[in-house]
């Protein structure tokens, strides 16, 4: 079932490539589309768990990356295009334009993972930093602190996702953001 | 000594990741080593991860409870700047001619590393399989806390689906309590000496 955060935000200036690949997504997760680079960082927020960016789109894809890091989303980028260049190599999985029907299914269901466990990554880390603090401190701070069930739970969740995923995408997504300041 | 299980855990059963809080100097460190090297009896593995220490250190401490020829022995040994990766052969002779596999690991990649460890516990042949990871205070000094959290929920992930044991130095006396209370919960059971080193 699908949740509030693994929207796909599919950003494409052509007709037909967007409703090529939304046609194939929308059946198993909520679906945006953005016609311009512009339109698509516009569209960023935390329910989007993956962005497909059409390499034909005009602006600098970078901003897309920068955006990331800058508001610590966790969306995994699927660069539609060819598999060779800097942004093929920044983006998380390329697809051909030319296997949208064949492939995109499988491509995103494995950056959905990664996302999730990424968000999950984080709440664990967070939750933990909280366990331990008094009273004091957490009412300070307006959150309460995380009681060792909450934890076990969480991690039991964890631990069935990177089931899920190979060793390299497991060390990926949990090395992937070091860039980012401890919050 | 203390040794609390985690939430969840199975009182019955052998905890497969279990964080050592041990001061770095002194002899409580290496005992509860050899003990929890040899929790399920003698291994048929062990995988150490050695950072400032070094294999043959390790292997020094071990000497009394492991039988180097029965047992197969390998390491990731991260070298950095503190220590050369000469100085990780030291010991490594007078072991009854035991063949140790060691990987040099330059600097403090933990993506390097995690992929060693995870490729050694999924060709380990002989067990049960042993890790030993000395230690997460040295980690501490390259990577921030978050970091070798995210990087130590996959390792104890990978440590359990290989049916694998394994524990984790980390130096009482080195890091702030809320250290501690951060990372204990990705492990199934803490073993904690009953008072610091003054």
């Amino acid at each position: 079932m699908a949740s509030t955060q693994d929207a796909v935000l599919v950003a494409s200036p052509e007709e037909e490539q967007r409703l090529s690949i939304t046609s194939v997504l929308r059946d198993h997760w909520p679906v945006r589309i953005a016609t311009t680079l512009d339109g698509a960082l516009d569209s960023l927020d935390d329910s989007i768990a993956v962005t497909v960016i059409d390499e034909s789109i005009e602006g600098a894809p970078s901003d897309l990356f920068a955006a990331r890091l800058e508001n610590e989303l966790s969306f995994q980028i699927l660069w539609l295009g060819a598999s060779e260049g800097p942004f093929a190599d920044r983006a998380e999985a390329v697809l051909d334009p030319a296997r949208v029907e064949d492939q995109s299914l499988t491509i995103v269901d494995r950056l959905q993972r990664r996302a999730r466990y990424d968000r999950l990554l984080t709440r664990f880390y967070e939750l933990a930093r909280r366990r331990g603090r008094d009273d004091e401190e957490s009412t300070a701070e307006g959150k309460p602190a995380a009681t060792d069930a909450e934890l076990d739970s969480l991690k039991r969740e964890l631990d069935e996702i990177v089931a899920e995923l190979d060793d390299e995408d497991a060390f990926e997504v949990a090395l992937g953001d070091r860039q980012t300041v401890d919050r | 000594m203390s040794d609390e299980l985690s939430p969840g855990v199975d009182a019955t059963e052998t905890p497969s990741n279990v964080l050592c809080v041990c001061p770095a100097i002194g002899n409580a460190k290496n005992e509860h080593c050899r003990d929890l090297l040899t929790r399920e009896g003698p291994p048929g593995t062990v995988l150490g991860v050695t950072v400032a220490s070094s294999p043959g250190e390790r292997m020094s401490e071990w000497s009394n409870v492991i039988d180097p020829v029965r047992t197969t022995l390998s390491f990731v040994d991260v070298s950095h700047g503190g220590r050369s990766a000469a100085m990780s052969a030291d010991g490594f002779g007078g072991q009854n001619g035991a063949i140790v596999n060691v990987v040099e690991v330059e600097d403090v990649d933990l993506q390097r590393i995690g992929a060693e460890l995870t490729t050694q516990l999924e060709n380990a042949e002989k067990g049960p399989v042993v890790v030993c990871l000395d230690s997460l205070t040295d980690l501490l000094q390259f990577e921030t806390e978050r970091t070798l959290h995210r990087f130590l929920n996959v390792l104890t992930a990978r440590v359990e689906q290989a049916d694998a044991i394994a524990h984790y130095h980390i130096d009482a006396d080195g890091h702030p309590d809320r250290t501690f209370d951060t990372l204990t919960p990705l492990f199934d059971a803490t073993i904690r000496p009953n008072c610091r080193s003054e």
